[in-house]
Parts: structure tokens; C-alpha cells; sequence
């Protein structure tokens, strides 16, 4: 009984671990969607506070297929920001993002592998040094918190205008 | 209410310009207190809707910062914002909300909790403004505060207030000193002008006029008012004139009248008295009993004259009183004397008291022994077969003499009817006693005049009492020195002529009565008479004959007796001849001091013309000494002693006098007592000191009052000390003329 037990025992050990192991694969699923919407609704956010030059009737916010927040940014489509309407499109490739792209997402790709921005136009990216390679504007984890930096010289070349609101909020601002 | 009143009745009672000032002080404060009252009332709701406007602002200011940190939830941004309006006063909560009505953030003041956020002590009021983030209002903030209490404000606004109400007060206190002198300036004019007219009764000060209508009406109010009153009192002045040229017609008329009444009644008198001696020397007793009727009904008519004239002149108020004094002892005698016929008349005893303590007194001899002979005569004749009594006596500081009778009495009535003139008790008093009813009214005037009063107590049947009371101004008990009583030099020698001549009296006189009356006189004491009837031939026969006196009327034709004797003494040879006014005017003082030796009242009583007659008979020599500082009665008294023959020298003080006595001899020494430098008590002493064969015998003449011990003490030292009031220069040189000849 007890051998038969001990075997069984572990047998059943194995099963748990995997069980828990699939659970937790689950929940890790639905813990980066969760954060990805985050993410999504900082952006959004933070386009609020945003001013961009010209008088389109979109903001235009381009992101990589691959990137996990994209899926997230996608659900930004048709919100308005002031008066313009939110249009994501999506490449497979970072060169592929056109001029008319008024937001780039670079996902946690380096800001430098990307080109510098040109006037209207912002770079968002997840690189924990996303800011000083000339990115525009950081999202940064801390803990369970996500935060945002923001590189107020990239923004100025860019002449978009942050609010100082916003500026405030910043987990860190360069200029 | 009675403490109301009675400060009521304070202020109504202060003086106008304290009012004045009072009530403007008063009012600027009450101004100023309101003042500052409204002002912070005022502040109190500047400060309120000031802060609600600050508040609305700050909630405006902090919302449309707290967009993003709500946007974000950012809930430590959002505090730390919130929190950034704790400077800002009176803020008692900060609360941000979110669009879905959950709170993001709240700041408490301290000492603020949750639970006392609704409490309306706490938050008196709240404002809220929206909070925006792209353009969507993403929630709320509402702030609660409080408003600054009414105490903050008083505390805030106390020391300028302070401040402001001490320098208003200032203010109001100048004005009121300006406002007192703008009204006070009129006042004081006015009353210095009813001052004015009031002391000096000049009622032609005027009041100038200001430039202010109120009180210009005031002013020439008072100004018409004086105008008025000078114009009265215009009509009023020559309403007196003619009042008093009238009352001048009336007494001159009283005082011809008198004047010639009395000139033929001198002549019935003295030829009525000359014709009873001639009759009685004859032996022929029938007829001097007639001519004594003639003689006392003429004197009885001579004394109403006098008596009526007296009144008149108390009425006219031109009776002068002539305060001097003199022995009251001798004056009651002399009353005794002339009363006793009377009461032995009608079997009455005539009864004289008088209190051992009174000697001399002040007042006027006069009028005093006028009153007490008239009450005296009166008790007589209203007296039968019983007592009149004088009794002199003194009571609290006043001479007291009452003359009291056992006659008929009288009733009340009559008492009140009795002091007026030509009043009796009643018209058969007349018929049964006589009289004019002038007498008791004469008393009364007389007393009144004397500073007294008189009163009278009566029973009928039983009797009467009157009582004058007179102020004593002077008591000293003592008798004077009989060597000091004038008449004691009527004992002099009787007149002796050298080589038998007569001596030569010259009367200048032109009623013809007069002169006769005189001439027997003359001759009865062995005169020669020389006789002129105006003042002219007087004056010519003086010049010519150089008489050894003058008998002198003053009504006089061509020059009259006091021109006479104005220029008798201003010739050196007739100077030195003593003149002796015989008439009827009786100012004596004014006489005596033109030069007269004495002066007589007609009708002169033959005794006392006898003596003055007796006296310059004859001339005397010898050296006397007169020390005497007033110069005019040194030159009067020098003059009537140069005119008995004395060879005189004047000093006008005590060493001067002893200078004098030290180079030369002298036979008397006449001296006052108060002098300046060294005065007579102290020249008596060093005569005292001259040896006894050469010292001068002395005569004091004073017009001092004496102790009782510088009247022994004169008494002993000197010869005779004669009083200076009414000492004629003829009573002086019969005093002296009796010492040089003794």
C-alpha cells in the first residue's frame, strides 16, 4: 500500500505540478493582456495631454504586429483625442512606418533603431534606456506599477507640446 | 429718572461755552465711533465676497491642474497638489473628486477632520470647479473654507482706528475751541459793552458789528436798546434839570425867606431882652413880665423859623453833618439847664442819668443836643406833675439814650403818625400844647442823619419812651482836663487899656436893629464904635481907624461880608485885626476858615459876645511857639493869636520845634500831636527837660482820639489840651491868653 502509495504519490505530484504549471501558463496569458490594455490606456492617456502641430483630422499611431501592445493599441481605433479621431495601423516592420505616422510604437526595441523622429511626430517605446536614445516618451515598470518618462528635448525637435500636467506625472523627464 | 434729570439739570446749568465745547467733542465722537463702525461692517462683507471670489479662483486654479493627476490617478499627485493650497487662509478642506463620484484626494487643514467637514461651524461656505482633461470633465474639486470673524477684523482694524479717532477727536476738539471763539467773539463784545455801560453808565459805547446776520440782529438790538435808553434818559435829565432848578428856586426862596424873617425877629429878640434888663434896673416888675412874654413868644417863632428851615434842608438834602468829638457829660448839663425851666413849668422832676463810663463820643453835637432838647420839651409839656427822665447809656457798641416821661402817653395810632412833619397826635394837641409838629419829625431826620435810629414805646395814660440808639465811634470814658474845656478861659482878665483909652470895635452892619443891639454891647464892655453900613465904608474905616476888632455882617450892600473879609486879610496892618461874623447865616466853617476869629448866629446871645469882646479888649505879648504840620490851620490859628498881640513862630514839626526852642525863649508852645518825623508826645518830653524858671507852659491841640492814659498823661505834662474839631481861633486864644497872663 505504501509502495503502491508512494508511487501513485508521485504520479499525483507530477499531475498537480502541471496542473498549477498550466494554470500559471494561463494566468501569465491573461496577466500580459491585462498589462497590455494598461499600457494601451497610458497611451491614450498621455496623447490627451499631448499637442501635436498641424490640424489633421487623425492621429495617426503606428505599431509593430509583433508587439505585445499592440493588440491593446488596436482597441484605441476611432477614440477621439480633442478633436481628432485615433487610427492605428499596424506593419510588420519598424522601417515600414511611414511619415504619416503621428505616434510610433517601437515596443521594447531601442529608440536608435529606429529613425528620429520627424516634426509632429513621437516615439514610444518600452527600453529601459528608451528615453535617452532619443525616444520621446518611456513606459517603465515599476513593480506592479507602470510609469512613463518623458524626453522633453525629443518632443520640443518634434515641436509637440507636452502639458505640464503630464510633465508633472512623469516618473522622470530629460530635456 | 432722577439721576436723568439731575444730569440734565447739570448740563443746563453749565456755562454756555463748555456746552459748546462739550457737545461738539461729543459729536465728533459719536461721528467717528459710527464711522468706524460702518467701516467694518463694511470691511466684514468686503472680506466675505472677497474671499469668495479668491476661493473660486483657487479652486479654478488647482482643478485645471489636477486633469492629468486624475486622468492618471495619481492619487499622491493629486494630494500633493491639493495640498499645495495649504498657505492660503481660512481653507478648512480641499476634496478632489472623479467623474464617477469617488473621492481621489482630500486635504484637511489641521485640526480638521473627516466627520466636521459637513459641520457649518467648520465651513461656512464651498465653492467646486470641474476638472478637465481633453476637454471632458474628468471630475470636481470643491473647497471648503471659512470666513474672517468680525473680531479679526475689529483686532485688525482696532489700532487705526485708535489712531483715527484720536486725530478726529483733536480735530473736533480745535473746532470746538474755534467754534467757541467764532460765537464767543460777539458775546464777549456785547458784554463787554453792557459791562462797560453798566460800570461807567456811558451809554454811548456801541457794539461794533460782526459780519454774522445772527448775531448782527442781536446787536443792534442791544444797540436800539441804548439808543432808546439815551433818548429816556435825555428826557428824563431835563425832566431833573427843571426838577432842580425848581428845588434850587425853593430852597433859595426858604433861605431869602428865612434871612428875612429872621433879621426883624434878631431885632425883637435882643431889644425885648435889652428893654426886660433896662425895665428890671428901673424896678418896674409889671412890664417885665410883658416884655418877657414878648421875648419868649419871639423866640419861640425864631425856633420854628429854624426848625422849618432845618427841615427844608434835610428834604433839599443839603443838611450837613458834622462829626466831631466832645464831652457828652457837658452837652447833657447844658440840655439840663435849658429843659429844667420847662419841667419845673409844669411841676415835672427833670431826672439826668448818665453811665460814668461814657466821656467823650464822636457825632454831632448839634443835632444831638437838638434832638434830646425836643424829646426833652416835649416830655415836659405833655408831662403834669410827674418825672421826664434822660438817661445816656451804652449797649452792644451804640450810645443809648432813651428820655422817657409819665405824661398823657399815646395810642398806637398816634405813634404811627408821629415822626411826620406838621403832624400832631391830633389838631386839639395843637390848641392845648402849642407847638408846630416839627419838632419829633426834626429827631427823626436828625437821627437818621447821625447813622441811628429811634424808636418809641407808649401806653396812654402812663407815659412815653423814646430811644435813640446811635453808632459810639468813640468811647473814652474819661473826662477831658478842665483845662482842656475852652470855656475855662473865660476866666480871664478883664480888660485893661493902656492910658485909659477905650478900645475901638467896628461893626459893619446895615440893618439898623442890629447895629443899635450891637452898640449897646459894645458900650457894656466899653467899647468905642465906629459904625459902617456896607462893606465898602467898612473896609475905608478899617484902613483909617485900624479898630481893635470887627463886628461883621456877611449880607452886606456893594461888597459883602465875605469879600470883606477876603480883603481884610490881605492887608498886613489889617490882617492882625481879629473879626468877629455876627449874622444870620450860619456857616460857620466856611467863615473861620475866610479868617474869622469866631462867628455868632444871629441873635447872638449877649453872654457869649461878652466874652469875645472881654478877650480883645486888650493886647498881650509874649513869645509863643506853634508847631502844627497842616498849613492851614497853622496859619489860622497863628493869624488869631498874632491878632491878640502874641508874638508867634510856626514849626510844622517836632525837631523843627526843638531847633526853635533851643535858640530862643518861649512863653507857650502850642503843639499837635501827630506830625511827621518827631511827633508831639515826644516834644512835650524834651520841653519837660528845659529847666523850670524858662520852660514853656504847653497846649496840645489835637483831633486825635486819646486813651484814657495819654489823657492823664497829657493831664500832667501840659497846661490844657483842647480839641481840634469846631475849635474855633478865638476859643484858642482865649485857652492861651488865660495860660500867659496865670
Amino acid at each position: 500500500m505504501y509502495r503502491r502509495s508512494k508511487h501513485r504519490q508521485k504520479t499525483e505530484w507530477l499531475i498537480a505540478l502541471c496542473g498549477v504549471a498550466l494554470l500559471a501558463l494561463g494566468n501569465g496569458v491573461a496577466v500580459a493582456q491585462e498589462r497590455g490594455d494598461v499600457k494601451a490606456a497610458i497611451v491614450y492617456n498621455i496623447l490627451r495631454f499631448v499637442s501635436f502641430p498641424g490640424s489633421k483630422p487623425t492621429l495617426t499611431v503606428c505599431a509593430r504586429r509583433q508587439d505585445n501592445l499592440t493588440e491593446g493599441l488596436k482597441g484605441l481605433q476611432g477614440r477621439a483625442v480633442a478633436t481628432r479621431k485615433i487610427d492605428v495601423v499596424v506593419y510588420d516592420r519598424l522601417d515600414q512606418a511611414s511619415a504619416d505616422c503621428d505616434v510610433i510604437y517601437v515596443g521594447s526595441a531601442s529608440a536608435r533603431s529606429v529613425q528620429a523622429p520627424t516634426r509632429g511626430q513621437i516615439l514610444i517605446g518600452e527600453h529601459p534606456a528608451f528615453i535617452e536614445q532619443g525616444g520621446t516618451v518611456g513606459l517603465v515598470n515599476f513593480g506592479s506599477q507602470v510609469r512613463f518618462t518623458i524626453n522633453a528635448r525629443a518632443a520640443r525637435n518634434a515641436e509637440v507640446r507636452f502639458s505640464s500636467q503630464l510633465m508633472q506625472l512623469a516618473a522622470r523627464v530629460i530635456s | 429718572m432722577t439721576n436723568g434729570s439731575s444730569k440734565r439739570a447739570a448740563f443746563q446749568g453749565w456755562p454756555f461755552r463748555r456746552k459748546l465745547t462739550v457737545s461738539s467733542i461729543l459729536a465728533t465722537a459719536s461721528a467717528v465711533f459710527l464711522s468706524v463702525l460702518g467701516l467694518i461692517g463694511v470691511q466684514y462683507f468686503q472680506y466675505r465676497s472677497a474671499a469668495d471670489q479668491q476661493y473660486t479662483q483657487l479652486a479654478d486654479v488647482l482643478a485645471g491642474n489636477l486633469g492629468a493627476a486624475i486622468v492618471f490617478e495619481d492619487g499622491a499627485a493629486t494630494s500633493t497638489i491639493l495640498g499645495s493650497a495649504r498657505a492660503v487662509p481660512n481653507i478648512r478642506w480641499i476634496q478632489a473628486t472623479k467623474s464617477d463620484g469617488q473621492v481621489a484626494a482630500i486635504y484637511l487643514a489641521p485640526g480638521i477632520d473627516k466627520a466636521s467637514m459637513d459641520d457649518e461651524l467648520v465651513t461656512q461656505a464651498t465653492r467646486s470647479a470641474p476638472i478637465f482633461a481633453d476637454r471632458s470633465e474628468v471630475g470636481r474639486l470643491t473647497i471648503g473654507y471659512s470666513y474672517r470673524s468680525v473680531a479679526t477684523i475689529v483686532a485688525e482694524i482696532l489700532p487705526t482706528a485708535a489712531v483715527i479717532f484720536i486725530v478726529c477727536l483733536s480735530m473736533g476738539v480745535s473746532l470746538a475751541g474755534l467754534l467757541r471763539k467764532m460765537v464767543s467773539r460777539p458775546f464777549d463784545s456785547l458784554s463787554a459793552a453792557m459791562q462797560k455801560v453798566r460800570s461807567s453808565g456811558d451809554l454811548h459805547a456801541r457794539v461794533e458789528l460782526t459780519s454774522d446776520p445772527d448775531f448782527d440782529g442781536m446787536i443792534s438790538s442791544y444797540n436800539e436798546m441804548l439808543d432808546e435808553l439815551e433818548g429816556r434818559n435825555a428826557e428824563l435829565a431835563t425832566a431833573r434839570d427843571a426838577a432842580e432848578s425848581a428845588n434850587v428856586a425853593k430852597s433859595d426862596f426858604l433861605a431869602n425867606m428865612s434871612h428875612e424873617l429872621r433879621t426883624p425877629l434878631n431885632a425883637i429878640v435882643g431889644y425885648a431882652e435889652v428893654l426886660r434888663s433896662d425895665l428890671e434896673a428901673a424896678g418896674l416888675a409889671r412890664s417885665v413880665e410883658d416884655v418877657s412874654w414878648i421875648d419868649s413868644s419871639s423866640k419861640q417863632l425864631l425856633e420854628m423859623i429854624n426848625s422849618l428851615l432845618d427841615l427844608s434842608k434835610i428834604e433839599a438834602g443839603r443838611m450837613t453833618v458834622d462829626i466831631h468829638a466832645f464831652e457828652l457829660g457837658k452837652l447833657l448839663h447844658e440840655v439840663e439847664a435849658t429843659l429844667q425851666p420847662l419841667a419845673a413849668k409844669e411841676r415835672n422832676t427833670l431826672v439826668l442819668t448818665l453811665d460814668p463810663e461814657i466821656g467823650t463820643v464822636k457825632s454831632d453835637s448839634t443835632k444831638l443836643r437838638q434832638c434830646l432838647l425836643n424829646l426833652g420839651a416835649n416830655a415836659c409839656k405833655f408831662t403834669r406833675d410827674g418825672f421826664v427822665e434822660i438817661g445816656v447809656r451804652q449797649q452792644n457798641a451804640q450810645l443809648v439814650i432813651e428820655v422817657s416821661d409819665t405824661g398823657i402817653g399815646m395810642t398806637d395810632h398816634e405813634i404811627a403818625r408821629l415822626f411826620r412833619p406838621f403832624v400832631q397826635t391830633d389838631s386839639s394837641t395843637t390848641r392845648r400844647f402849642g407847638g408846630t409838629g416839627l419838632g419829633l419829625a426834626l429827631v427823626d431826620r436828625f437821627v437818621a442823619l447821625l447813622g441811628g435810629d429811634i424808636a418809641v414805646t407808649s401806653e396812654p395814660g402812663l407815659g412815653s419812651i423814646f430811644t435813640i440808639r446811635l453808632p459810639l465811634l468813640q468811647s473814652e470814658t474819661d473826662s477831658i482836663d478842665a483845662a482842656a474845656d475852652p470855656a475855662s478861659a473865660r476866666k480871664v482878665s478883664v480888660a485893661r487899656r493902656i492910658a485909659g483909652e477905650k478900645p475901638l470895635a467896628l461893626v459893619i452892619e446895615d440893618e439898623p436893629s442890629s447895629v443899635e443891639l450891637l452898640r449897646r454891647m459894645l458900650n457894656r464892655n466899653g467899647y468905642q464904635i465906629l459904625v459902617a453900613r456896607d462893606g465898602e465904608k467898612g473896609m475905608e474905616l478899617a484902613r483909617e481907624h485900624l479898630p481893635d476888632i470887627i463886628l461883621l455882617d456877611l449880607g452886606l450892600p456893594k461888597i459883602d461880608g465875605w469879600k470883606v473879609m477876603d480883603k481884610l486879610g490881605q492887608e498886613e496892618l489889617l490882617s492882625a485885626i481879629p473879626i468877629v461874623v455876627v449874622s444870620v447865616d450860619d456857616r460857620k466853617e466856611l467863615s473861620i476858615k475866610m479868617g474869622a476869629s469866631d462867628h455868632f448866629v444871629k441873635p447872638v446871645n449877649g453872654n457869649d459876645l461878652d466874652t469875645v469882646l472881654e478877650l480883645y479888649a486888650n493886647r498881650q505879648g509874649g513869645k509863643i511857639l506853634l508847631v502844627e504840620d497842616d498849613e492851614a490851620s497853622a496859619r489860622l490859628y497863628a493869624n488869631g493869636l498874632r491878632q491878640k498881640g502874641f508874638d508867634v513862630q510856626v514849626a510844622s514839626n517836632g525837631s523843627d520845634a526843638d531847633e526853635l526852642l533851643n535858640m530862643d525863649r518861649f512863653g507857650l508852645v502850642i503843639t499837635d500831636l501827630m506830625m511827621p518825623e518827631s511827633d508831639g508826645f515826644s516834644l512835650i518830653q524834651s520841653i519837660g527837660r528845659i529847666p523850670l524858671p524858662e520852660r514853656p507852659r504847653v497846649v496840645v491841640v489835637t483831633g486825635r482820639a486819646l486813651s484814657k492814659a495819654e489823657q492823664r498823661h497829657l493831664a500832667e505834662t501840659t497846661n490844657a489840651v483842647c480839641l481840634k474839631a469846631g475849635l474855633t481861633p478865638r476859643e484858642l486864644v482865649s485857652t492861651v491868653a488865660g495860660l500867659m497872663e496865670a
